[in-house]
């Protein structure tokens, strides 16, 4: 029975896709659903899912990225490699494509493939031609008997051109250049440039590319942890060498396993600081896989692991001093470095300080990686040597609300209750009035007068009431913000 | 040829010590002890504290908690007086009991919050792991470790890990249980704080008295450190943060009818607050 895939276009159902069974019966693209029925009454139709195509293409060029990380979606049906420089890791270009055509089509996959010297190119052969690999430099010839689909130039354009004549690309590559481009623009050009191999356009890859590879294809796929914990350290090494040749340090790696069957698995780490050492490198990963919730699982084996730094920076050579400080510094990046791999980044936290009055944003929890710059800068020296300290050791997050017994209009607290245990105040100090940020233009936050008091038992509160009394409100709120030690 | 073999074996963990990681390890250091500051203390503990070693500091009642820290931060502000890195690992319940660590409270004590690295961890086991993956480091000068409770997890043989590793990196390990009340074996040495009324002299200008410096009551409950027989207090230890440290006082009689009225702001607190806005809005 044939199968078709319609979509809506224009308000009328289209055959977009047909199966081999229903070419044969004479169905088309573009041919109207309602044309088809009536050809052939028992037809299966299956809907067209955009998202579905576009969600395996996706899934697709992932598994293609076992032969180059540079890879573009073409609409929704084809890709794009990039292949310089890495044919020779599957023993050729002929090998290469073999490998994809059979392991897309063990997946069930019908594919057209094609290699050349442009993207283009490859992508006119593929589409209108078969599965070949065009020579360098015999782009022209190849391309020469296809039509004037293969380039991608609007329907408009390509009809234009039929009605003088041309049909082939050989047509136009025949024509003076000046009258073209003036006639139907420079754009036109420019891709009879790019599919006869003269230029070379750019591929926009789905994802950015690092600067630095290094990876490993094995003949027989590995899956016992010690042998990917060795081949985790080759890489390391081999990435250490070439960051070391240009001087500069990973802060950000990514490690990629690509299985047989096609599935792929990442892991990213990062670091505060620039990190080259293998061993360093190694332990990171070590953390996350210790750590993942859904563990590696290799299946019948990964049969390539790549490991690339999506982050650099300049890192010189360090040479170690006698006395020991530089190694103070990085065994402590590499403690905050194994705690984030293992908990998180967001979970190794260093404290900063910020300008402001109010007592909950004076103190601002960043990320220990992030945050290298923080360690200079001073905090407000707020006493004296022999004065007390004025802010608590511990805040309460939110400001927990209590039952206060106080003179109005502004004093200090006499008896308090918080969490149902009632204090009875001996000492207080204060008021410490603490306004609004008015340039900050917060209207509906009110005065606060901060207290310090100290219970019969020696325990040491930081209260504050909410609203000036007549001015503010009526009914000033009383709140407990901090304890001190 | 045995004397030749003692002979080399020294040579060769003199050298041993230089070489690693080109720091010059005098063995005296290792074994220093931190003075706490107050005389009787330091002698019941033979010196004063230790590195490389587990102290456990423990709330009388579950409302010492406050006082409790204080102490803790006090302790680590004594450890990190040549190394002044340190680690305070948190699960995460604790925060909401006993609030979260305030930086320019940790200012005010005398500690520098720039030197702090503070790991939140959600479960018991996550946070075992991040104290054990810190006293691991060397460049620390402690690890304040503060679980919540009584957890299970925290049993014997955790704390042997944790107790080996500090030892072997010499980095102190300071467990402060918050809301818990069962010991921690193999501890070095375990302390029971609760609150104690400041003393009156150190508070702020004025004639009136007011609060003075963090103190708190001190009971010794195990102390490895020195032989038995030694007193356990309980001692009034006062922190002075600017000389960070310990200091002995008396304990003053909190009375009641004292309390305070203070509702003219203090020049000092008035002009603090005028210059702040001045340099926020400049």
């Amino acid at each position: 029975m044939p199968l078709v895939v319609v979509g809506k276009i224009k308000g009328t159902n289209v055959i977009e896709a047909l199966d081999a069974v229903a070419n044969r019966a004479g169905l088309s693209l573009g041919m109207t659903l309602a044309t088809a029925r009536a050809l052939h009454p028992t037809l299966l139709v299956a809907e067209s899912d955009t998202e579905a195509d576009r969600a395996m293409l996706e899934h697709i060029a992932d598994w293609c990225e076992r032969y180059t990380p540079c890879i573009g979606l073409l609409q929704n049906n084809g890709l794009v490699l990039d292949i310089t420089g890495a044919s020779h890791l599957v023993g050729g270009e002929v090998a290469l494509l073999a490998d994809i055509k059979t392991r897309l089509a063990a997946q069930g996959f019908t594919t057209c493939a094609a290699i050349a010297g442009t993207a283009e190119a490859a992508r006119a052969i593929a589409s209108f031609g078969d599965s070949r690999i065009i020579e360098p430099g015999m782009e022209p010839q190849r391309v020469a008997q296809l039509p004037l689909a293969a380039l991608s130039i609007s329907e408009n354009l390509i009809l234009s051109l039929s009605r003088l004549g041309m049909k082939r690309i050989e047509d136009v590559a025949r024509q003076p250049r000046a009258p073209l481009a003036a006639r139907f623009g420079r754009d036109l050009l420019i891709q009879l440039d790019r599919v006869q191999g003269h230029i070379i356009g750019p591929i926009s890859p789905r994802r950015p590319v690092p600067t630095y590879i290094a990876e490993r294809n094995f003949a027989e796929p590995i899956g016992h942890d010690d042998d990917i914990h060795r081949s985790i350290l080759t890489l390391a090494a081999d990435l250490a060498r070439l960051l070391e040749k240009h001087g500069e340090g990973g802060r950000c790696y990514e490690l990629t396993f690509f299985r047989t069957d096609g599935a792929v698995r990442r892991l990213t780490v990062e670091t505060a600081r620039p990190l080259r050492d293998p061993k360093g490198v190694m332990r990171l990963f070590q953390e996350k896989l210790d750590t993942l919730s859904d563990p590696l699982d290799p299946g019948f084996g990964f049969d390539v692991i790549r490991l690339s730094a999506t982050k650099t920076e300049r890192q010189d050579i360090a040479e170690p001093g006698f006395d020991g400080r530089d190694g103070i510094e990085e065994e402590l990046s590499a403690l905050i470095d194994r705690l984030c791999a293992r908990f998180g980044a967001n979970r190794v936290m260093r404290l900063m300080p910020r300008n402001t009055h109010i007592p909950e944003r004076a103190m601002q929890r960043i990320p220990a990686q992030h945050g290298n710059a923080a360690l200079t800068i001073d905090w407000d020296e707020v006493l004296a040597p022999e004065e007390p300290p004025t802010r608590p050791i511990r805040l309460i997050e939110p400001p927990e609300p209590i039952d206060v017994i106080a003179e109005i209009p502004d004093s200090a607290p006499i008896r308090f209750r918080w969490r149902r245990v009632f204090h009875a105040v001996v000492k207080a100090e204060g008021p410490e009035r603490i306004a609004p940020e008015w340039w900050r233009g917060e209207q509906d936050m009110m005065t606060r007068d901060y207290f310090r008091l100290e219970d019969e038992e020696g325990r040491r509160f930081w209260v504050y009431r909410e609203g000036l009394f007549g001015r503010e409100t009526t009914m000033p709120k009383w709140f407990m913000h901090g304890l001190f030690g | 040829m045995s004397v030749q073999r003692v002979i080399f074996e020294d040579l060769k963990h003199s050298i041993d010590r230089i070489g690693r990681k080109g720091h010059i390890i005098l063995p005296a250091k290792q074994h220093a002890r931190i003075s706490t500051g107050h005389a009787i203390v330091d002698s019941a503990l033979g010196g004063g504290l230790m590195r490389g070693a587990l102290h456990d500091i423990l709330p009388v009642n579950p409302q010492d908690g406050a006082a409790a820290s204080g102490f803790a931060l006090g302790l680590v502000a004594l450890f990190s007086c040549q190394k002044t890195n340190w680690v305070w690992v948190r699960q995460g319940m604790a925060g909401k009991e006993t609030g979260e660590p305030y930086g320019p409270g940790l200012a005010a004590f005398g500690l520098d919050p720039n030197r702090l690295i503070l790991v939140m961890t959600g479960d018991i086991r996550e946070a075992l792991r991040a104290t054990e993956e810190s006293v691991r480091c060397s460049a620390l000068s402690s690890v304040l470790f503060e679980p919540w409770g009584d957890p299970k997890a925290l049993d014997l043989t955790a704390t042997r890990r944790l107790i080996l590793a500090a030892e072997a990196s010499n980095v102190a390990l300071i467990t402060l249980r918050s809301g818990g009340h069962v010991a921690l074996g193999s501890a070095r040495t375990r302390w029971a704080i609760s609150a104690a009324s400041s003393n009156p002299e150190q508070g702020a200008t004025g004639t009136n008295a007011g609060i003075g410096n963090p103190i708190f009551k001190v009971a010794l409950t195990l102390n490895r450190q020195a032989g038995a027989g030694e007193p356990d207090g309980p001692w009034i230890m006062e922190w002075n943060h600017a000389k960070r440290i310990f200091k002995p006082a008396a304990l003053s009689v909190a009375r009641p009818t004292e309390a305070i009225n203070r509702s003219v702001t203090s020049p000092r607190t008035a002009s603090k607050s005028l210059s702040g806005a001045l340099r926020n809005a400049g």
